[in-house]
């Protein structure tokens, strides 16, 4: 049976248990849990997050909050679209979005120890990602039993199909930190290829059936897709914590851009944007001078998959893992697509954006400082990487970040329906989204505000035409029911000028990107990418070595 | 034999070296110093060799307490405001009492890229690693003065031009460093009980450097002053080091630093009328100074 409705293919609904975790005192860098009481879930932050409190500085060099940090039960200062730190995910949110069309969602791990170590004020903390990956593993099996009435872990496709079959949203356990083979394996060579079957057992056995290998660092499968400085310092920083005495470089080893191929129309600049100044010099390692010159074109790493990361692929496809290229630099994720090629493996690109629609950079010098948001960078899929992998049956599933892309000023849902548009004109039929939610991106912003003296709903993009969602009268796509608003505590959410605030308002979001296609470009393929991402499981396991 | 000892020496260097290697690890989490409210505390000893004037002592014991305002060390910023240091010495019957309003160690300049754009070392600005090599430094409004000498000394101002040896805005920066300057102060001595002063414009030349291993930093200064007018007959010399670790302790986080460490001083002053600084004794020449001090920090901008 074809399962109508869409899978999220990148989520992170135990992120307050990554980051270090709770701390003594209710501190928590990531705040919110997904469960509990909602005055418990999701209490006011200030505690945490206030820059002279005992959590230190880094949550307001992380997230530029509201004066109040509250939370519960006004919620006027988060979960809101541009949130970074806060849950977005509550139960009810994920329900909500689970009985308006969501059939399936990648729950994955996440980590970042150097915002764990950083935050309050460097207390010590189990930060690792090993210690992380268990801890929200455990979370997401403990959210699932809590709501074992529309919720169940699937660790095959065919559970999948049953679970979704019994009226029930299923849950694929996922990884996705920056060294998944421990804190010292950093570089090629650190690694013996031949432990990497035992550490993807490992996971296997934990119920993990999803898996990027690289994250926001390079590690000791392959090199990372670049595209922020402040990964950078992550890169440096884990060196500097797992393995001081190593050899340099520990930063970054970029390269610009020359040439053709499929790093030709990268434009993102290390060391451009002055955003990142503040932490950079915070950090106080200096920085390498990657832009030689105003003129550059664009920066990429020069790391490619290693031979443990070839390893490493090669047990997850004997397993019928599914393999997530997001995060893997150009020549990591080429090694990766040639390795998938040899058995046509389908692989999963989870929360991509694309370089053939990215906010072009094309001026440089002094008054235009080389640092343009969205411009294209390696992370982004450029139009030959999703043409290999749409031959080998690939899922793509397009960021729910993804919305600053060429012509557009706004970050909205217009950003993403452009994507899904391109996606198809490349001929991308297996299709979803990778929200990314409760990770560091933030979400689709809204298309309107609302004028301060008549009330009325006006349009934030200038170009923008389409109208706005109607409470009340129109039908949430595939379910057909009335779209009604939601709420949280005394908030009660209008997309329209909230945009994707939560992942209750995904429904709001679905909508509101379908009114901006029109057939042939409908939302089709979108309804359908539960089933797709099945399809490409069902492939994955039966070339499964038994 | 000379094969023996060489390869003799070889080995402990390389010892040596392995064990520094492993004690003096960069702490992961080495960030950038902002300290806001810092106390100090320090007891010591404070002396002349010279021959004293009647039966003034040669020496005292000294115990004293101060305040700095803020102090950040960022790569091509070492800068402090609002120093303040009132220092007991019982047996030469003297308080001295200094403070600065605002300090400049070094200020540098980058460039934002090798081919264009200048820019300073600031929170928010960022310079690329392999520039820094000339920047600037100095004080405004450096008051000194003791009880008994009735002598109170002010540097309205200090200007100096910086170099580094290394580039400031490399990651070595604030361990290592080597800053040669040249500049001009204008000093103002007043002598109370005459009700007289006397303006003095004064070149300085010297060095700051930064040496540090683990978590201890060595940081020799030197200064040369001699008087625009009669350098020969006026000038000071002053020479200090201090042996600083800098760890933690709970004020207003649990993680804020404190700093314990060593202060040596020596000064020499041609002309001791025109002498001004916390360190000094009144009416000597030559003028040491020992002290330990402890400086907790009450809020410490991230870790310390």
């Amino acid at each position: 049976m074809t399962i109508t409705g869409y899978a999220d293919l990148h989520c992170h609904p135990m992120s307050h248990l990554g980051f270090g975790g709770p701390r003594q005192g209710g501190l928590g860098f990531f705040w919110g849990k997904p469960t509990d009481p909602i005055d418990q879930a999701l209490p006011c932050c200030k505690v945490a997050h206030a820059p002279l409190g005992r959590g230190g500085v880094v949550p307001s060099l992380t997230e530029k909050e509201q004066p109040n940090y509250d939370g519960y039960d006004t919620f006027v200062s988060w979960p809101r679209h541009s949130t970074v730190i806060h849950q977005q995910m509550y139960k009810d949110c994920v329900e909500r979005a689970f009985n308006s069309g969501l059939k399936l969602i990648v729950a994955s791990a996440v980590n970042n120890e150097m915002l764990a170590d950083l935050y309050d004020n460097g207390y010590p903390v189990d930060s690792t990602d090993g210690t992380s990956i268990a801890a929200q593993i455990a979370g997401m099996k403990a959210f699932a039993a809590q709501c074992s009435a529309w919720m169940q872990i699937v660790t095959t496709p065919a559970e999948a199909r049953a679970a979704i079959g019994a009226g029930k949203l299923a849950v694929v356990l996922a990884i996705e930190v920056d060294s998944v083979c421990g804190g010292a394996m950093r570089r090629d060579g650190d690694l013996d290829p031949a432990k990497t079957d035992a550490i993807v057992q490992k996971y296997f056995d934990m119920g993990v059936r999803l898996i990027n290998p690289l994250h926001l660092v390079d590690n000791a499968l392959g090199g990372t897709a670049i595209y922020d400085d402040r990964f950078n310092l992550s890169n440096h920083y884990l060196f500097a914590k797992h393995q001081n005495t190593a050899a340099e470089p520990w930063w970054y080893d970029a390269a610009s851009v020359v040439g053709g191929g499929d790093l030709a129309d990268v434009r993102m600049l290390l060391g451009a944007n002055r955003g990142n100044d503040a932490l950079i010099n915070i950090y106080g390692k200096g920085y390498p001078t990657y832009m030689k010159s105003l003129g550059l074109v664009g920066h990429a790493n020069t790391r490619t998959m290693t031979a443990a990361g070839k390893a490493f692929v090669a047990a997850m496809m004997k397993r019928g893992m599914l393999v997530d290229v997001e995060h893997m630099s150009s020549h990591t994720l080429d090694e990766a697509m040639t390795i998938a090629e040899d058995r046509t493996y389908p692989l999963v690109s989870s929360h991509t954006g694309f370089r053939g629609i990215a906010v072009p950079r094309t001026k440089t010098g002094p008054n235009d400082p080389t640092w343009v948001p969205g411009c294209a960078n390696e992370g982004m899929r450029s139009d030959s990487q999703i043409k290999r992998l749409v031959k080998l049956g690939s899922i793509i599933g397009i960021g729910g970040h993804a919305g600053l892309v060429q012509e557009l000023k706004i970050d909205s849902s217009k950003g993403w329906a452009r994507g899904y548009h391109y996606a198809r004109s490349l001929g991308v039929e297996r299709i979803a989204i990778g929200t990314d939610m409760n990770g560091f991106p933030t979400q689709a912003g809204p298309r309107f505000f609302r004028d301060p003296l008549t009330g009325e709903l006006k349009h934030a993009e200038a170009t923008d035409t389409i109208r706005p969602l109607k409470y009340g009268s129109d039908l949430v796509p595939i379910v057909n029911k009335l779209l009604t608003r939601t709420a949280l505590g005394k908030q009660s959410y209008d997309y329209n000028v909230n945009g994707l605030a939560h992942y209750g308002l995904l429904p709001d979001f679905t909508l509101d990107v379908a009114l901006q296609l029109t057939a042939p470009d409908d939302l089709g393929d979108f309804f359908q990418s539960a089933e797709a991402l099945i399809q490409v499981w069902e492939t994955c396991e039966q070339l499964a070595v038994p | 034999m000379r094969t023996t000892r060489g390869a003799l020496i070889v080995s402990v260097v390389s010892v040596l070296a392995t064990i520094a290697g492993t004690a003096f690890a960069d702490p992961p989490l080495d960030l950038a110093e902002v300290d806001i409210a810092t106390l100090d505390f320090g007891a010591g000893a404070l002396g002349t060799p010279d021959t004293p004037l009647g039966d003034a002592e040669h020496a005292s014991a000294e115990v004293s307490a101060g305040l700095t305002g803020a102090h950040a060390e960022l790569l091509g910023l070492s800068a402090r405001i609002f120093t303040f240091r009132a220092s007991a010495r019982p047996s030469l019957l003297t308080t001295n009492v200094s403070g600065t309003l605002a300090d400049l160690d070094a200020w540098m300049i980058g460039a934002r890229y090798p081919d264009l754009s200048h820019c300073l070392a600031f929170v928010s600005g960022r310079c690329d690693e392999d520039t820094g090599y000339l920047g600037f430094g100095g004080s405004v409004l450096e008051v000194a003065g003791d009880t008994d000498s009735g002598q109170v000394g002010m540097r309205f101002i200090e200007g100096d031009a910086i170099a580094s040896v290394t580039p400031a805005f490399g990651g070595d920066w604030r361990k290592f460093r080597l800053l040669p300057r040249l500049g001009g102060s204008l000093d103002m001595v007043v002598h109370v009980p005459e009700e007289t002063h006397d303006l003095i414009g004064r070149i300085t030349a010297g060095f700051d450097a930064l040496a540090t291993g683990g978590s201890v930093r060595f940081a020799p200064t030197f200064r040369y002053r001699p008087s625009m007018t009669d350098p020969a007959g006026d000038f000071a010399i002053e020479a200090t080091l201090s042996v600083m670790t800098r760890t933690h302790w709970e004020a207003w986080h649990n993680r804020d630093a404190l700093t314990i460490g060593l202060e040596l001083a020596y000064s020499y002053d041609s002309d001791p009328s025109h002498a001004f600084g916390p360190d000094r004794v009144g009416g000597a020449n030559n003028s040491m100074v020992a002290r330990l001090v402890v400086s907790p920090t009450i809020f410490t901008v991230g870790p310390p």
